[in-house]
């Protein structure tokens, strides 16, 4: 069962001795839960006990491991990637049939019988995406893989990213059935589940024979362009850009123009997009070159962005923690004075205007595809 | 119902039940600081609670009067010297959800926090107000107020402003007996009779818990610049900062690290060491510009007088980063890197500074009696609060604790270091607590001093409630 945790003991030792701390106190599960237990240091405590023998696994132990939302903010501060212990603690208490609660196995059980994450009937999603025009494209230079968020929760978001490629005569193809990148399932320790996922997703993509593919989930985003090399333990084939790269590059030529809109706007970073991937500038210079757009930046912002709290599965599994969690944020981008916060992620899209409402935040929550597809002369 | 059962009712009436822990799981995280001593005893406590108020510490400290459990109370943890571990297991009392910045006052240039606010969010509370809290340890992103004023600590501009403790106003303190005791206040001279103060701050929980504290704050300087030299031994380099005292100028850092600590500092971000260098140390100035401009241009004088020479700014950089740990700036700290193969230890004691060269002379040699032949120990030096003249060295010892002979060696070297310092004419340093790690010679040092000390403790903790076992008090 800790057969493949032993790679982290020795670090599990440094951070035992070391103690410093310095994961702490930005941990959107810890700030949460207010146990240190919940921390990265707790975990990898955790962790040192159980390869020591002296902490068996329970459902306790699974409950603070599992609320880790994937952040990544540990490995900034500590040096040591923190949270891809923390991964193989989620992937080792799953395959031993731990966990704190039925709805972190509910992400797994549905992605297993329906194929998406959210349980939904994969008709539905498999209507959805026969009825875009351009599932029946030809000779298409990008093939746009829509995330199981964008497409059984996240309409507006689908639509925007639809209108500008469109407008800006991109050449893509969209799949016609939804196959879900298997993120969610791997964040909540499913590593059978999240091969399995990839396996179809590589498979689907050969057979479609375009080997550029384009996402505006920032966790499809990281999941095919970094965790699939893992996952399938050889290249996947093709390679994937985020609309928020190729918007900054369309605007860039001049293939894209928007009118004016006079607001200050702050930006949220995607974990996966950001502090995951090292995609910080793109978004940042798409709303600087928005006419009328005062930029302000978040304090924590770039690779030290703070979570928003839905990753993980902590929103599926403890909605209220995660809602909770995306309110201090939208704090955050309040203390800007900004009037828009802008981010460029389903999850975090949904999860921060859940916050910002319930804090009754006057603040409007955007995704950046939202944004540029309003403004598109 | 036991004892403990009892207790965790009592706690869960107290502070609400989301704030108190049986859990194996959570409380293992509490069972280790940042010291060797931590590794060579079982210290989980034998339950964990977060109090929310002052009114709660002391109810809670009247709970384990009741039932005559111990109390160990928690900031962040990251104490080198094992003062916040559970001797006698029983309560860890964890501080960090008193955290609340109560009030900046630039005008009186003064901030009140609780004791659980991390320094970080001290520092951000005051300069978001344009004043400069200025204790700033490595660890300020999670060490707290009430840790570093209950276990002292430098800063990295400590060489202008002082430790911690000079930082102190006034705190508000639950004793042993539950009672609640206010000291000092936001005026300078609010001590106005004996100095009460400092029979709490760096007393590590032992006489009370430090609840809140109102704190010194200055005005925000506007430019920062720094320049590192290498000296060919640390006599010369000592010679250089009375130098540069003399000349006038007072940097607010001033840190002297011998090859093996720069190299541990470098780490994270691989910057080479030039191949000369024995001692070198790093100053920071700070004010405005030409202040700055004229105090660099005369510490670069004085210590090219005495036979320094100028590092690399690239080296300068890289050291200032590594030891200027913020809410911008952590992902430069060193802190876990390295540790993977050892695990480094202080030697906390502090010398006369004419004997620093003769104290690190010893301690190469007993290195090499000891056997540890192929391991570099790391010296490292700082000033605090007498402008650029450091007033003390420690040796930072690299102790394998995977094989058990090298913890006792440790403990046996670590002694035979402390009598040289006393032999000296040094003391034992409470620069990084004094707990488990130099508890054992405090009683010898002190005299008769010791007794009148433990008389102090029995009349503000008669129960002997606060950290049982700790500092030496019931041995």
């Amino acid at each position: 069962m800790t057969e493949k945790l032993r790679r982290y003991e020795d670090w599990a030792r440094a951070c035992m001795h070391v103690r410093c701390g310095l994961c702490r106190e930005n941990c959107p599960a810890y700030g949460q839960m207010k146990l240190d237990s919940y921390s990265a240091k707790g975990k990898v405590t955790m962790l040192y006990h159980w390869l020591e023998g002296s902490l068996e696994p329970s459902e306790k132990m699974a409950e603070r491991v599992f609320a880790c939302t994937s952040c990544g903010l540990c490995d900034i501060a500590c040096g040591y990637p923190q949270s891809e212990a923390i991964q193989e603690m989620k992937i080792a208490l799953f395959d031993a049939g731990i966990f704190p609660s039925a709805q972190y196995s509910r992400i797994s059980e549905h992605t297993r019988r329906a194929g998406n994450p959210y349980g939904e009937t994969p008709e539905t999603g498999q209507q959805l995406l026969k009825a875009i025009p351009e599932a029946s494209a030809e000779n298409a230079e990008y093939l746009l893989f829509f995330g199981c968020t964008e497409i059984y929760r996240g309409a507006p978001q689908r639509e925007s990213v639809l209108k500008i490629l469109r407008s800006a005569g991109i050449p893509f193809k969209t799949p016609s059935e939804n196959i879900c990148c298997g993120s969610p399932v791997y964040r909540v320790g499913d590593l059978e589940q999240a091969t399995i996922q990839a396996k179809s997703v590589q498979s689907m993509v050969k057979n479609i024979g375009i080997d550029q593919v384009i996402a505006s989930c920032s966790g499809c985003y990281r999941t095919l362009s970094h965790d699939y090399s893992t996952l399938l333990r050889t290249d996947p084939g093709f390679r994937t850009i985020h609309t928020v790269q190729l918007i900054d590059r369309l605007i860039k030529e001049g293939t894209i123009r928007m009118r004016r809109m006079n607001a200050k706007v702050t930006y949220h970073d995607p974990c996966h997009l950001g502090r995951h991937s090292g995609i910080y500038e793109e978004p940042r210079e798409i709303l600087r070159s928005i006419p009328g757009v005062s930029f302000v930046e978040m304090e924590w912002n770039r690779k030290f962005s703070r979570c928003c709290g839905a990753g993980g599965g902590l929103r599926s599994a403890r909605g209220e923690d995660a809602i909770e969690i995306a309110s201090r944020r939208v704090k955050e981008a309040e203390e800007t004075g900004a009037s828009l916060l802008v981010t460029a992620c389903p999850f975090c899209l949904r999860n921060l205007e859940d916050g910002a409402k319930s804090i009754g935040s006057s603040i409007k929550v955007c995704a950046i595809e939202s944004l540029v597809a309003n403004l598109i002369e | 119902m036991n004892k403990l059962d009892k207790l965790h009712d009592q706690l869960e009436r107290i502070v609400g039940p989301e704030y108190v822990t049986f859990e194996l799981c959570d409380r293992l995280v509490y069972s280790k600081d940042y010291s060797i001593e931590g590794f060579a005893g079982n210290y989980t406590p034998d339950i964990v609670v977060k109090p929310g108020s002052t009114d709660e510490v002391a109810a809670i400290v009247r709970i384990a009067i009741e039932l005559d459990i111990p109390i160990y109370t928690w900031g962040g943890g990251t104490s080198m010297s094992g003062n916040p571990l559970a001797v006698q297991h029983g309560i860890v009392l964890d501080m960090k959800r008193m955290n609340r910045i109560i009030e900046v006052d630039p005008e009186n240039l003064t901030i009140t926090a609780e004791a659980g606010s991390t320094m970080a969010a001290v520092q951000a509370a005051a300069q978001k107000h344009g004043v400069f809290f200025t204790h700033q340890p490595e660890s300020c992103l999670s060490s707290t107020i009430g840790g570093a004023l209950s276990c002292m600590g430098i800063s990295i501009f400590s060489a202008k402003y002082g430790y911690v403790y000079d930082q102190a106003l006034g705190i508000e303190v639950v004793l042993g007996t539950g009672e609640k005791l206010e000291i000092g206040g936001k005026s300078y001279l609010s001590v106005p009779s004996h100095n009460l103060l400092n029979l709490f701050l760096g007393a590590e929980g032992t006489l009370g818990i430090i609840t809140k504290a109102i704190l010194k704050v200055y005005p925000i300087p506007q430019h920062r610049d720094h320049l590192s030299f290498g000296f060919p031994n640390i006599t010369m380099a000592m010679a250089a900062c009375k130098r540069i005292h003399a000349a006038g100028c007072w940097p607010e850092t001033v840190y002297a690290f011998d090859k093996r600590s720069l190299a541990q500092y470098m780490e994270r971000a691989k910057t080479p060491i030039p191949e000369d260098v024995k001692m070198a140390i790093l100053f920071g100035c700070s004010g405005d510009q030409d202040m700055v401009n004229a105090s660099m241009k005369s510490i670069a004088a004085c210590c090219t007088e005495l036979h320094g020479h100028i590092l690399p700014d690239e080296l300068t950089h890289s050291w200032w980063n590594s030891v200027n740990i913020n809410r911008d700036t952590f992902d430069q700290s060193n802190f876990a890197l390295s540790h993977t193969e050892y695990e480094p230890d202080l030697i906390d004691a502090c010398v006369p500074l004419s004997k620093f060269q003769e104290y690190s002379d010893f301690c190469d040699e007993l290195k090499a009696e000891f056997g540890w032949i192929d391991i570099d120990f790391g010296a490292f030096i700082v000033a605090s609060p007498r402008g650029p003249i450091p007033f003390a060295i420690y040796f930072s010892v690299p102790i394998d604790t995977r094989l058990s002979a090298e913890a006792e060696k440790w403990f046996a070297f670590k002694e035979r270091m402390y009598r040289k310092a006393l032999a000296l004419g040094g003391s034992i340093s409470d620069v990084n607590g004094v707990g488990l790690r130099s508890a054992p010679w405090i009683r010898e040092q002190l005299g008769t001093a010791w007794t009148f000390l433990t008389r102090i403790k029995s009349l503000v903790d008669p129960k002997n409630i606060l950290n049982r076992g700790q500092r030496g008090f019931d041995q």
